[in-house]
């Protein structure tokens, strides 16, 4: 199965949401935020988190994604846009082919949370998704 | 001929006992469904206190259950059963040291922990013990617990 944190990258490319990468404007990360006192612009960073248990027969994962908003110095509203566009673009997609993999749903886990200001002055907010994918390949188990 | 009166006053009667004995039933659903969710959220903070992380000990002294029970006219309660950490509780020296903290404020100076929710979602750091997401890993590791819980009071019910 391809990176789920790359998945949700391209699904928020695609959508108009950053560019991935991008220092200027929104760029779009994964798995590592830039540092808060390196990058000036308002920062989205797509993390894999815990999932629920695979299913162990046939190719049918259950992992999470935790995508993570910095806005620039106190520029809350603006952050707080942003999360909610990254909800827009994930929450209400149809089931797709991506990256050859089968994803099957993006449930939302709770809503946005707003995780305060870091040592910068710059708003945090997380927005936490569950996501079923049926894999592509895989060794043992029997494709659904 | 029929004795229409006496046969009313019999279904009466069978009526009002059915009317006890729902009543019964009632009581004793709410009060195993009050039970359960007490013993499920009990279970889910038992799995999730080793994954907090900790350093002195405030954050996982913060960890509590919590359940409630609405009834508002209804025959069936409305039960909730909370898993909380950080808020309005006050946390003491004690607990923080026997759940394995330093036990000083330096991270709660006021007793109270302001920073459960950011801790749990910080999933870019590390934490030498105990892991963000610690009650969505507790909550996930709980369930076949949880699930042996559910089912041990439907047949508590069924006695």
């Amino acid at each position: 199965m391809t990176d789920p944190s790359v998945g949700i990258k391209d699904l928020l490319v695609t959508a108009g949401v950053g560019v991935f990468a991008a220092t200027t404007g929104t760029g779009i990360f994964i798995a590592k935020e830039p540092p808060s006192d390196q990058a000036s612009n308002l920062v989205v960073t797509v993390y894999n988190t815990p999932g629920q248990v695979p299913n162990p027969k046939f190719l049918l994962d259950f992992p999470a994604v935790q995508v993570r908003v910095r806005g620039v110095p106190n520029g809350y509203t603006v952050s707080r846009q942003k999360a909610q566009d990254v909800k827009d673009a994930l929450l209400g997609l149809p089931s797709q082919t991506l990256n050859g993999d089968r994803w099957v749903a993006i449930n939302g886990v709770g809503d946005i949370f707003d995780a305060g200001f870091d040592e910068n002055d710059r708003p945090m907010h997380t927005v936490n998704f569950d996501l079923i994918i049926e894999p592509a390949t895989g060794t043992n188990r029997i494709p659904l | 001929m029929v004795d229409f009166k006496s046969g009313k006053t019999r279904v009466n009667r069978e009526i009002n006992r059915l009317e006890k004995d729902f009543a019964v039933y009632f009581k004793n659903v709410n009060r195993e469904t009050a039970r359960v969710v007490q013993k499920g959220a009990e279970a889910i903070l038992a799995e999730t206190i080793p994954l907090t992380p900790v350093e002195t000990g405030a954050l996982r002294a913060s960890g509590r259950v919590f359940v409630g029970t609405a009834v508002e006219g209804r025959k069936f309660a409305r039960i909730r059963g909370v898993v909380s950490f950080g808020g309005n509780i006050r946390i003491s020296r004690e607990r923080q040291v026997q759940l394995g903290g330093t036990g000083d404020s330096r991270n709660a100076p006021t007793g109270f922990v302001t920073y459960a929710g950011i801790v749990h979602e910080r999933v870019g750091l590390n934490h030498p013990i105990g892991q963000a997401k610690y009650l969505q890993a507790g909550a996930a590791r709980a369930l076949p617990k949880v699930r042996r819980i559910i089912r041990e009071g439907f047949k508590n019910l069924a006695k």
